[in-house]
Order: structure tokens, then sequence, then C-alpha cells
């Protein structure tokens, strides 16, 4: 059985980075948690996938974990009367393949740099592989979401009925 | 209830559709939030998006002589998801309680009263973040600490860059090279094994992950013109940090490879 502290280490850095990440968004501040706590679920969801479950294409693994994210968000949002993208959006931040995205461009400009035939193949193909997964991985993060959103079409309209906020002004209605 | 005039309605809605518009939410929540107001009053609202325009229509379906169009056009979109729980309240509110235009207008301009949050917890939470997803793509603590650095000279740059109104793809260029740069002189003092993850992550914070998504939602919603535009402007920015590594990687010989 393999330890499951490198599940922990990966959420617990996911939910930092979520955190931060959210912060730039100037959501509401206990939201700030819900998204860290999102994060890190989403990222450790995938990494246990992948880790776990031998899931062999990382951009399968993340359409899941989005979804889970999607999923929990929507219920977050209920719980805190919030728009799920306020809490779900900025925890898929830790998610974003950056890495692969800066190998992709690496190996742009090296081919467009290189002169041996060989070796500009070589880059060429790692571009494309790069490229490639980048692509599948972010997309796959979009329309993981997206697809909560739709299933729970009406639902995220309705989060913010009755949230309070504007409490004191029910007593105009009997004016009207 | 007494319909309020549609010049008074429109004046408001304008206002509500331009805050909305400007704050990072999906197409399909300004339209929903702002027809409820319009249906609330008893009128009719229509809304065409382009990416920076919106073209508001509005009419009185018991009398079609009635009737007021505007384009608005759109502040740079500030993400603010405070205010677009607020102002998808607000629309609720209307909806259920308030139906008095003067009150809608006096919570709304509560509302957008900019409520600033300290820039410095700005730049210090996203250099925190960008470290621990240097962490999370395998990088070690020395990667982590220049990473930290990096970030924090980026998002104070781009603090300062925001606050003197440069153009945001200027602002990824520059906070992208001199992030990337930092990096790569801090990978020289040999305090890291990972230094590709860290030249990688550095530049992290720029990239405009919410509007890819928002924009992603915007085409599965059928909103597909300004769905893609939008998909072209994360294009260009991510184009942008591009440069800057590319920059970065041309001074530093491509060590990196």
């Amino acid at each position: 059985m393999q330890s499951l502290s490198p599940v922990f280490i990966d959420m617990f850095f996911a939910a930092l980075a979520g955190f931060g990440f959210a912060y730039s968004c100037k959501p509401p501040v206990r939201v700030l948690f819900l998204s860290a706590i999102l994060a890190s679920i989403g990222h450790g969801f995938r990494f246990a996938l992948v880790e776990f479950f031998s899931i062999p294409n990382l951009a399968i693994a993340t359409f899941a974990a989005s979804f889970l994210v999607g999923c929990c968000g929507m219920l977050f949002a209920k719980i805190s009367k919030t728009p799920s993208e306020v809490i779900a959006f900025p925890a898929l931040l830790p998610m974003i393949p950056g890495i692969y995205a800066y190998r992709a461009i690496l190996y742009l400009f090296s081919f467009i740099n290189e002169k041996d035939m060989t070796l500009k193949t070589h880059n060429l193909v790692e571009f494309f592989d790069y490229f490639l997964t980048t692509v599948s991985i972010t997309l796959a993060l979009a329309v993981g979401v997206s697809i909560t959103l739709l299933i729970f079409f009406e639902q995220s309209f309705m989060v913010t009925r009755n949230s309070g906020i504007f409490d004191r002004y029910k007593k105009y209605k009997k004016f009207f | 209830m007494q319909k309020p005039d549609i010049q008074e309605l429109s004046d408001f809605l304008i206002d509500y559709v331009r805050a909305m518009g400007s704050i990072g939410t999906y197409s399909s929540r300004v339209n929903r939030c702002a027809k409820r107001i319009a249906e609330t009053f008893g009128y009719t609202l229509t809304l065409n998006f382009s990416f920076a325009h919106i073209n508001v229509s509005i009419v009185d379906p018991q009398d079609y002589s009635s009737f007021r169009s505007y384009l608005i056009t759109l502040k740079p979109t500030h993400l603010n998801f405070s205010l677009v729980r607020d102002l998808s309240a607000l629309s609720w509110a209307i909806y259920d309680h308030i139906h008095d235009l003067r009150v809608a207008k006096r919570c709304f301009k509560k509302l957008i009263r900019i409520q600033k949050r300290p820039f410095y917890y700005y730049i210090i939470l996203q250099s925190i973040a960008n470290a621990a997803l240097s962490r999370l793509f395998e990088g070690d603590f020395g990667t982590m600490i220049i990473v930290l650095f990096a970030t924090l000279l980026g998002t104070s740059l781009r603090v300062l860059f925001t606050y003197m109104r440069l153009d945001e793809r200027i602002q990824c260029i520059i906070c992208s090279f001199l992030s990337s740069y930092l990096t790569f002189w801090g990978t020289k003092f040999d305090c890291t094994q990972t230094p590709e993850v860290a030249l990688g992550t550095s530049i992290l914070y720029l990239i405009p992950g919410v509007f890819f998504i928002n924009s992603v939602i915007d085409i599965l919603q059928n909103y597909i013109q300004i769905g893609i535009s939008r998909i072209t402007n994360v294009a260009i920015i991510i184009s942008c940090v591009a440069i800057g590594v590319y920059a970065t990687l041309t001074f530093s010989n491509f060590r990196f490879l």
C-alpha cells in the first residue's frame, strides 16, 4: 500500500495556491477559504487519480477533478449563497498546466533556432507533444467545470436568492 | 407597483450591465440578472454581447413605441467576485421585495462604491501562491524561494503599472520578462536542482485562467461570438507572456533546455 502523505502534501500546497490566486479575484472573505478547500480537493483528487489509479492521461484526470470541483462548488455555493463560479474558478487555477505550456514555448523557440535537421525534428515533436498536452488539460479544466454549470443551470442562478444582503429592504415590500 | 419611466429604468440598467460586464462573470449571468430587473418593472430587455461592448434594448411590451436602445462600452475587466455575488443578489432582491427603482439605485450605488483591499496583501498572497504552485510542479525548496521573489517583483510592478494605467499586454511582456530574468539570475546561485520548473512557474501568475474558463462557458452556453473574442484576448495575453519568457531565454542562451 502506497503512503498517502504525498497526496496530503499536494493538497496542502494546492490549498495555498488556491487561496492566493483566489484573493486576486476579490471574492468575499469567507469564500476565500472555501476556494482553498476546493483547490486542495481538486488537485489532491487529480494527484490520486494519476498516482494511485494509474490514469495514464493527465487530461482525463484533470477533467474528472474539474468536474468534482464544479459539483463541490455548487454545494458550497448553496451553503454560502454565493455564485458557484466565485468559489470554483479560483480553485481550478492551480491545475493550469503552466509548466507544459512553458516547455512547449521552449521547444518551439529551440525548433526555430536549431540548424541540425534531426534536432529540429526532435524539437518539433516535443513542441507538439507539450502543446497538445497543454491544450487538452486546459480544455478539460474549463469543460469539466462548465458541465456542472450546464447540469445545474437554473440552480446556478438561484443561489444568490435570499442571500440576506438586502433583507433590511424587505420592509419596502408592503408599500408597493 | 407603479411602473417606472423607461428612461429612468434604462439609465439604471445601463449602469448595472456595465458594472456586471466589467467584473469577470460570464455573459449568461449578466443577461439573466439584467432581464430579471427589467421584467420586475414591467419591461422587456434584450442584450447583445461583443468583446468591448454590450448592446442594450429595452421595450415596454404594452407600448412598443416606448423603446430605448444603447451601445455600452465596457471598462477594462477587473475581477471582483464580491461584486458579482452582490449584484446578482441585488437582482433577486429587486425581483422579490425591492419594487422601487429609487431604492434599487441606492443599493446599487452602495455596492459599486469601490472597496479597496490592501495591495500588499495581493502581492504577498500571489507570491506565496506561485511559490506553492512551483512545489506542485515538483520544484524543490530553492525553486520555491526563487519563484517567491520573482513573483514579488512581478506582482509589485503589475500593481504599479495598473495604477499607471499601462496597457495590460505591455504589462504582461514587462512583468513576464523581469520575473523570468530574476529567476534566471536566481538559478545561477545553484540553490535549486529544478531551474526549469522555477522559470516555468515564475510567470504563471500572469496567465488569465478565469477569463479562459469564462470564455469556454460562454461558448458552451451559446454566447459564441463573445466566447471566441475572449479566447482570442486570452491567447494574445499568453503570447505576450511568451514574448517576455523568450527574451529571458535569449539572454540566457537557452540554458534551460
